[in-house]
């Protein structure tokens, strides 16, 4: 009848054998970037003592599993400000912090960053805490005593960790490990999710120079990306939405710094420019040049792009960085809607090239073919694309879908500072007035009997009391 | 070895009678009590099912335990018993059966028109609906008439927004219209003991009473993606006071211009 | 029947024991809290321009003028845009005939617009004095005045126009931060303001998103040590110390941009070294 063949043992063996491997641990990894890979192997790698991009930008972030907080960047690292109230050297160094109780120290802490002192910058390793008494025993001696009234953090880098973890259970799908935008879901999705390492996001309350402060990154996770496949995660704890926060200004915050470095390889050591180099001299010979520029002036440089991202990123937190209307918003008429219509189809603005003339999103812009300024070669399709080479085509104001917010405010924003990464350009020059008429324009453009019937608003028309015969 | 067989099939059904015994002390049951008025009633129908059930359950289990245990102590030498059917039999295992069911259909007719048939709903519910709740991948976005007027089908200037949040008042039948912008996924609050599958193109009321405030959870039952898991919101029951004054914070935000004095964040 | 059974029997077992023993780490390496280090801030580096200084003041200097010179044959590009013709704003933009300035030809085949510049200052070299006055970036019927240069870092760059239409200047470089702001039309004050902060090492490009024909090519250096060919592919550099340099020649035509990544010239003190560079038409990707 039936009997267990060979082929059959064999078979059981192999479903098991794919059972047992798909169940292995999982190790992540942030993968260098498609620039970075665009450069001769000897500029991703480097040697001893003139690292390549790959090992410095893995000397300052780690990978997923063992991520490194490097204190130049303006990132919450987490963990507990306390001060150090006494200092026991010895076999076993012991600190004592003053305990406080109103603001009790973290049950568990694994690490103790000086932030003053003679130790500033330093981090030790606590193998034994107590936290009601506030004592910690360091793994290694520090080299100068620390003072008392010395300030630290105590359990510092929990915040990442917890960024971490939760990054990889609920945005990495989509997003990828490395704040890529390549997700395994990712390839499913139009648009295609964010990619962090520029330091870029669309949707900020900055004026065009900054970057995103940490309340726009917060906005976006809280009320989701409507129209697009970024949900609200408004349910989520307050502390989880903050962990998060950081976590991708530390993935972009690595993308942009494994950018900068590879801007200053990129033109004479990428495969394509040594592939052309190689006609007039030899390969010995560029690598050789590589590896002088590795190892004399990256460090210094690698230094200077922490510097940039420091300054950049903590600008954006400063209250000029902010877009600040300088009037209130003009009240809402049919004449303030029909003078943005006006600007709207004016030379001056020139909205209709890429909105149309209806704000349908379908102006001529949108047929031209145009080229990557990266590459200088045409796009594959016609049409505007922002700066991680998708398809980015005006937005269709007629749907009432509002990405980045439908508040007047958020419609200003966009128009006073662009839409960083798209083409959508920065109208900083166009008074706030005219702007808060476009504003009201825009967002009664879905309530237009007509295109361009928006003088005639609907909205008088709409108290009407009628009874709620919704079938 | 017959033997072991009929304690076999007499060991797990009187193990899932001791299950569904212990299960609401250990909290593997349905939250208790619902609380809305509809859930004490589709509880009602739920204990009435069971309760025929079981009792169908317990009696063929036992026919079949007392038939196997009866097969397995037989003594070897003993003759078979040949059955040509019985039509008595065969009647009264239709019949029976099929007036339970009638009976069943019957009974719940009340209820279901109370949940499906607009012209059931309580005239307050049907006045106007509190709010649409468009379902969409993987998160649930609510549409509030501008205050003052009455929500329609289509969006109106004014109408507020918010996502995974909805305010609706207690103690008060309430309505809101159900859409998806997708896919399928369904609306269910297992406090309430509310379901309504969101079909694409339809707009569907659903109407409830909760009966004390609170904040419930929304599920969506009806899978529909990756996120299908994930796809909770709030549902935040509290007076209608409190419901129209959380409407004008909405409304005050969402009419935001950056420029007003405002000491928090945009 | 027997062997049936035994199959079953491990087939259950064998999936049980995995899933219950091998699944529990599934996915351990995401939820795995991860270990942190922390990194010093290190001290910032600061651009040793300093020391250089110093040593400058009597630096033996020469200079360079070459002539750039397009052989293999090709001709100067059609018109972009002819007068009157239907382009978008055509009012403004087709008022006049506009060159398709990719490729400028002169007199005896020279080549404008190429940029001819040190990749770093020498040692020893007098850093770049920043203008006080800003750099003024036009556009006229639809084109970007002037169409190829170099501009000193940290100098300010004002966006004019002397067009009645819209213009946005969206510009793409490599290591300084892109700028896109829309220029008022007939702007000539320049509202539009911005700075190179870093050198880069080839030109960038300035484009207009409304006008998408309209293109500039902007090289900020940290030093005075370029230049780029004018009508008659002429180009001369001065005050460059002493010594053996290479020079890059880029051209945005070319494929690739560089039309010869090293272009090795000897200057000798108080003499200026004429050379002709050679641009093969073979390089051009039109």
């Amino acid at each position: 009848m039936f009997r267990a063949s060979g082929l059959t043992s064999l078979s059981i063996a192999g479903l098991l054998l794919a059972a047992a491997s798909g169940c292995s641990d999982f190790q992540s990894s942030f993968a260098p970037s498609k620039r970075t890979l665009a450069l001769i192997p000897e500029a991703q790698t480097g040697q001893q003592g003139a690292p390549g991009v790959t090992p410095l930008v893995d000397e300052k972030f780690g990978d997923p599993q063992h991520l490194k907080a490097w204190m130049k960047l303006p990132v919450e690292w987490g963990g507990k400000a306390s001060s150090v109230s006494a200092f026991e050297a010895g076999d076993q160094p012991l600190i004592r912090l003053t305990v406080d109780e109103e603001s009790p120290l973290p049950e568990k802490a694994g690490r103790l960053v000086f932030t003053s002192g003679t130790l500033a910058g330093k981090s030790f390793e606590i193998t034994s805490w107590d936290s009601s008494a506030g004592t910690a025993i360091l793994a290694s001696a520090p080299e100068t005593a620390p003072e008392a009234g010395d300030s630290c953090t105590v359990d510092a880098g929990s915040l990442l960790q917890s960024g971490r973890v939760l990054y990889m259970r609920h945005c990495s799908h989509c997003h990828g490990t490395a704040g890529d935008g390549n997700g395994p879901t990712a390839q499913y999705l139009y648009p295609k999710p964010r990619d962090y390492r520029h330091g870029v996001f669309k949707f900020t309350s900055t004026i065009d120079s900054s970057r995103a402060t940490r309340d726009d990154l917060l906005r976006v996770l809280k009320y989701g990306i409507p129209g697009t496949y970024m949900p609200s995660f408004l349910l989520m704890k307050d502390e989880e939405l903050h962990a998060l926060v950081e976590y991708v200004r530390f993935l972009a915050m690595r993308g942009e710094y494994e950018r900068k470095l590879v801007n200053e390889l990129a033109s004479d050591y990428s495969s394509k420019a040594v592939e052309s180099r190689l006609q007039s001299e030899s390969r010995g010979d560029v690598v050789k040049e590589l590896q002088e520029f590795l190892g004399e002036e990256m460090a210094g440089i690698a230094e200077s792009a922490g510097d940039e991202l420091a300054e950049t990123w903590t600008v954006s937190e400063a209250e000029e960085s902010r877009v600040a209307p300088s009037v209130p918003r003009v009240e809402d008429t049919p004449e303030s809607r029909q003078r943005g219509r006006d600007l709207y189809l004016g030379k001056a603005l020139n909205c209709a090239n890429c909105h149309g003339i209806d704000g349908a999103g379908n102006g001529p812009q949108t047929i031209a073919f145009e080229k990557n300024p990266e590459t200088d070669e045409l796009y594959g399709e016609a049409g505007l694309h922002d700066v991680w080479g998708n398809l980015n085509q005006p937005r269709n104001l007629q749907t009432g879908i509002f990405r980045g917010g439908r508040r007047p405010i958020d419609v200003f924003n966009r128009i006073y500072a662009g839409i960083k990464g798209s083409s959508m350009p920065a109208f900083k020059n166009t008074p706030h007035e005219d702007i808060w008429h476009v504003v009201n324009y825009v967002l009664s453009l879905q309530f237009e009997s007509e295109p361009g019937a928006a003088g005639t608003a609907p909205a008088e028309a709409v108290a009407s009391a009628a009874d709620g015969s919704q079938n | 070895m017959k033997k072991f067989w009929a304690i076999f099939f007499w060991f797990w059904p009187l193990v899932a009678l001791w299950l569904c015994a212990v299960a609401p002390a250990n909290n593997w049951w349905f939250p208790s009590p619902p609380l809305s008025t509809l859930g004490h009633q589709i509880d009602g129908l739920f204990y009435l099912i069971l309760i025929i059930v079981a009792v169908t359950f317990i009696g063929t289990q036992f026919a079949l335990g007392y038939a196997l245990w009866k097969g397995a102590t037989k003594g070897s030498g003993d003759k078979a018993w040949f059955s040509h059917g019985s039509h008595k039999l065969e009647i009264i295992w239709t019949i029976v059966p099929a007036f339970i069911l009638v009976f069943i259909s019957l009974t719940q007719l009340d209820v279901l028109a109370e949940i499906r048939v607009i012209s059931h709903f309580p005239k307050e519910a049907r006045k106007a609906p509190a709010a649409e709740v468009m379902a969409r991948q993987f998160e649930w976005r609510i549409r509030y008439a501008r205050p003052g007027t009455e929500l329609m089908n289509e969006p109106r200037p004014g109408d507020l927004y918010y996502v995974n949040e909805v305010h609706v008042p207690a103690v008060q039948p309430t309505m809101i219209n159900l859409r998806t912008q997708d896919v399928q996924h369904a609306f269910f609050v297992p406090r309430l003991r509310v379901k309504q599958d969101a079909v694409p193109g339809l707009i569907i009321p659903v109407w409830f009473e909760i009966e004390q405030a609170g904040e419930y959870e929304l599920l969506c039952a009806e899978l529909c993606g990756w996120g299908h898991y994930k796809m909770k919101a709030r549902i935040i029951a509290e007076t209608p006071e409190q419901v129209q004054a959380y409407l004008s914070r909405l409304e005050q935000e969402q009419n935001e211009d950056g420029v007003a004095d405002e000491q928090s964040s945009q | 029947m027997k062997s049936l059974k035994l199959f079953c029997g491990l087939v259950i077992t064998g999936f049980s024991a995995v899933s219950i023993l091998g699944c529990g780490s599934y996915g351990g390496g995401a939820g795995v809290v991860p270990e942190v280090s922390f990194i010093a801030a290190g001290g910032a580096e600061e651009a040793s321009t300093e020391s250089a200084a110093d040593a400058t003041a009597e630096l033996p200097v020469g200079s360079l003028k070459g002539r750039v010179v397009l052989s293999g044959g090709a001709s100067s590009l059609p018109l972009l845009i002819a007068k009157g013709s239907a382009v978008k704003d055509a009012e403004v933009c087709a008022a006049e005939d506009v060159p398709d300035e990719r490729l400028v030809l002169g007199p005896d085949n020279s080549v404008a617009n190429v940029f001819v510049y040190l990749a770093k200052a020498p040692k020893g070299a007098k850093p770049a004095v920043v203008p006080a006055d800003p750099f003024l970036f036009d556009q006229k019927t639809c084109r970007f005045l002037p169409h190829a240069t170099i501009i000193p870092v940290k100098q300010t760059v004002k966006v004019l126009s002397n067009d009645s239409v819209a213009h946005n200047t969206h510009t793409f470089p490599n290591k300084n931060a892109p700028t896109n702001s829309t220029v008022n039309p007939m702007d000539r004050d320049g509202l539009v303001s911005f700075a190179y902060t870093k050198a880069e090492a080839v030109p960038l490009a300035v484009k207009c998103d409304f006008h998408a024909w309209m293109s500039a090519w902007h090289l900020p250096l940290d030093h005075s040590f370029g230049a780029v060919s004018n009508s008659t592919g002429e180009f001369e550099i001065a005050d460059i110390p002493a010594g053996k340099h290479s020079f890059v020649v880029w051209h945005e035509a070319a494929n690739g941009g560089f039309v010869q990544r090293k272009l090795e010239v000897e200057i000798k003190a108080g003499e200026t070294a004429e050379v002709s560079v050679d641009y093969p038409a073979s390089l051009l990707k039109l």
